[in-house]
């Protein structure tokens, strides 16, 4: 941010000193990750692993290894870069943002409204974003994270994270979420709608995507038009659900997912 | 004409004390400096190379605490009571380090500009991949933009050091 010159504060405040806001934890049926947990502790955490494989799946897409060995976790939500893959898995998991005022006020913050805009929360201005949370996924859902960047490791230029519940053919549940469309990660509910309707055919993932593709206002600027990045959403959304369904049948027959 | 006061804080010196290659080194500098211009500026370390300057082309690429990092993303004053490694911290007296012979054998450089980011980031790869794939490598080193080499040489570079450390592993077995 710095170095961009987007901003330019008259002070400013290095947490990495502060080892209680880094930490990856159980609590109920939930995981909790600090704020200051970097995005390489977070990769590499066997709780993560083991509960939220899709957190886990989109941490790989995110910079580089010499960037996640530094880059954090709450710094990413908060910077809310609407291509971000983090805020993304946030938002498909169902998460919030754990978010502490003055007097050890608590708040958390649903993904769904802690993301406004392009770089913007609703973080208020006396509030520090100590961690997320993020309720464990259920054993037998599928999930997939999908994107297109020009070079790996860059920002997407569209990204989509899903997860499906299946029986049978059948998708009970749906969440599906895409990232640089709009201005911030968004729920496609119309493309949730057709898979609980349809199923987890084919068919019915074709119907999915291209109900996504419609339901979007999507940016056009200088990286790609809002043409190409409905192109981008439908297929990649087809390659993740694709891809989704096959590892619910797989985890529910017991057979570790790649 | 009342004469104007400049708000805000007059440049200070800060401190900072850290371990570079393995040697007590300390500085005073502003606290907006980058790190990797305190390396060369203030500890003389020239052998890492400011690029992109935010953290994109990654030839700034140090380790901080044992982990490949990008030193210009960094300020300095961040790294009091760090312990870095920088390029120069490769070689063992007069012995290029084995990423460093590689490099020069396969031809991994021709301008040389990207090489001290890609030896870090390649070093910390191997520490934490110790079997890779080619494919696995060209991932990696996608962290690090070079211009020159087509970045072939670059992969045949690491994957014979990968090599060279699966031979080593198995006689030790």
């Amino acid at each position: 941010m710095l170095n961009f010159r987007l901003a330019a504060p008259a002070a400013l405040i290095d947490l990495s000193r502060i080892p209680d806001l880094a930490y990856v934890q159980e609590e109920d049926g939930d995981i909790l990750i600090g704020g200051m947990t970097r995005q390489r502790v977070a990769e590499n955490s066997p709780l993560v692993q083991q509960y939220l494989p899709l957190f886990h799946e989109a941490l790989k897409w995110v910079g580089h290894l010499p960037t996640r060995s530094r880059g954090t976790v709450g710094g990413s939500m908060a910077h809310a870069d609407p291509s971000a893959e983090q805020p993304m898995a946030l938002l498909a998991l169902d998460g919030k943002v754990v978010a502490t005022g003055p007097a050890g006020r608590i708040r958390e913050i649903p993904a769904q409204e802690f993301f406004v805009s392009l770089f913007t929360t609703s973080l208020e201005p006396d509030e520090l974003l100590t961690g997320i949370r993020i309720p464990k996924m259920a054993a037998g859902a599928g999930y997939a994270v999908e994107e297109f960047a020009r070079r790996k490791g860059d920002f997407a230029i569209v990204g989509v994270a899903v997860v499906v519940q299946r029986e049978g053919d059948r998708c009970v549940s749906a969440r599906i979420v895409a990232a640089g469309v709009e201005d911030r990660p968004i729920r496609l509910h119309q493309a949730e709608a057709a898979l609980v309707d349809g199923g987890l055919g084919a068919q019915s993932i074709r119907c999915a995507a291209i109900a996504a593709a419609s339901e979007v206002d999507p940016l056009s600027d200088p990286n790609a038009s809002a043409d190409y990045r409905r192109h981008l959403l439908t297929i990649l959304l087809s390659r993740a659900l694709t891809r989704a369904a096959a590892v619910a049948q797989n985890r529910q027959s017991g057979v570790i997912a790649a | 004409m009342s004469s104007h006061k400049i708000d805000g804080p007059v440049a200070q010196y800060v401190p900072s004390q850290l371990t570079v290659n393995g040697e007590l080194r300390s500085g005073a500098c502003e606290p907006r400096k980058l790190l990797v211009d305190f390396l060369r500026e203030d500890l003389g370390l020239t052998g890492t190379h400011v690029g992109c300057e935010h953290g994109i082309c990654g030839a700034c690429t140090i380790h901080i605490d044992g982990q490949a990092g990008r030193s210009c993303t960094h300020l300095a004053v961040q790294a009091h009571g760090c312990d870095l490694k920088t390029v120069e911290g490769l070689q063992d007296s007069s012995m290029l380090h084995p990423l460093q012979e590689a490099f020069r054998k396969h031809h991994g450089l021709q301008c040389g500009f990207c090489t001290p980011g890609m030896l870090m980031t390649a070093l910390d790869f191997l520490q934490t991949h110790p079997s890779p794939s080619e494919e696995e490598v060209r991932e990696a080193i996608s962290a690090v933009v070079c211009r020159c080499t087509g970045y072939q040489g670059i992969v045949a570079a690491v994957m014979s050091v990968a090599n060279d450390m699966a031979e080593a592993r198995a006689k030790t077995q």
